[in-house]
């Protein structure tokens, strides 16, 4: 059920990074004519975004095996929450860098603080719906 | 003394055992390997980004020293390259190469996110670069390497944790 629950929760939030960064793109389009979006750096925004929340994943997987060694509760669960998260609030950030005409550095800090951040958040979120299955205890 | 029935003196050699087990794991250091895996990659990933370091500050055509001369606060962000690639030889000169009895326990336990450090850092220079002066094919010799150091963090993560398990 709480998986369940969990993976209601974890599409419709993907369904919201989606749609959000869809409709704020189109907003900044539209509002803004001149400002272009290019699709080189937003490729590149995306790859630095999920590599923050990469870290945020590696982290918590590395506190993760040294308490509790052996395979990884759900782990497909696991990196899509920190992902997900990453990419929401790193997209955003990127958006809102791009729609205020940032210096590139601004920009770049804001992206990898936002997604770490968002990851470390969003996973906090979920272990607080369903925390990690409980396995058998060390001999 | 109080006679113990069977399952309970099971469980007081259990918990003894346990005891033990953990006094010695608080005592003793985590075991080491005979030689750290992935040693070559990460070799190659520090001296990889020490080069990039030195190109850009010895070769003003580079595309970083380029990018650089347009954004200086950048030199800043090859600092911070730099140190974390001199922390990742340090630990593989200390703790792969050197003998047992010397150690650096702090870079060991955080190498991952030594090398996804790299990996972002590396990730941003190229950024920068593509904002200045829009896309070129050397970018990809960056990416090349931030995407080696992001799977050795992984992989040797992984790796380490279920050695030492």
């Amino acid at each position: 059920m709480t998986t369940k629950f969990l993976r209601a929760c974890l599409q419709a939030l993907f369904w919201i990074v989606v749609t959000t960064n869809f409709a704020l793109a189109a907003t900044a389009a539209s509002l803004a004519p001149s400002t272009s979006m290019p699709l080189d750096q937003a490729l590149l925004s995306f790859v630095i975004c999920t590599f923050s929340g990469v870290a945020a994943l590696l982290r918590r997987i590395d506190k993760e095996l040294k308490t509790n060694p052996g395979p990884l509760p759900r782990p497909a669960l696991f990196c899509a929450m920190h992902l997900f998260g990453s990419w929401l609030a790193g997209g955003l950030a990127f958006v809102a860098g791009q729609q205020q005409h940032f210096d590139v550095w601004a920009e770049i800090g804001l992206m990898i603080v936002a997604s770490y951040i968002g990851a470390a958040w969003v996973e906090a979120f979920a272990e607080k719906l369903s925390p990690s299955t409980p396995r058998e205890e060390m001999p | 003394m109080e006679e113990l029935t069977p399952a309970a003196a099971a469980i007081d050699i259990r918990n003894r055992l346990r005891t033990s087990q953990a006094i010695s794991l608080l005592m003793d250091k985590p075991p080491r390997l005979p030689m750290g895996r992935y040693w070559m990659v990460r070799l190659y990933v520090a001296l990889s980004v020490i080069t990039n370091c030195l190109v850009a500050w010895f070769e003003p055509a580079s595309l970083t020293a380029q990018m650089l001369r347009a954004n200086p606060t950048g030199w800043w962000l090859l600092s911070i390259l730099c140190v974390l690639a001199t922390v990742t030889l340090a630990d593989i000169f200390i703790n792969d190469w050197l003998p047992p009895q010397y150690s650096f326990p702090h870079a060991r336990e955080h190498r991952h996110l030594v090398y996804i450090a790299i990996a972002i850092g590396t990730f941003c220079l190229t950024y920068a670069i593509l904002k200045e002066r829009g896309y070129t094919a050397l970018l990809l010799t960056y990416w090349v390497d931030a995407g080696f150091a992001a799977g050795v963090a992984a992989l040797d993560l992984f790796a380490r944790r279920r050695e030492f398990a």
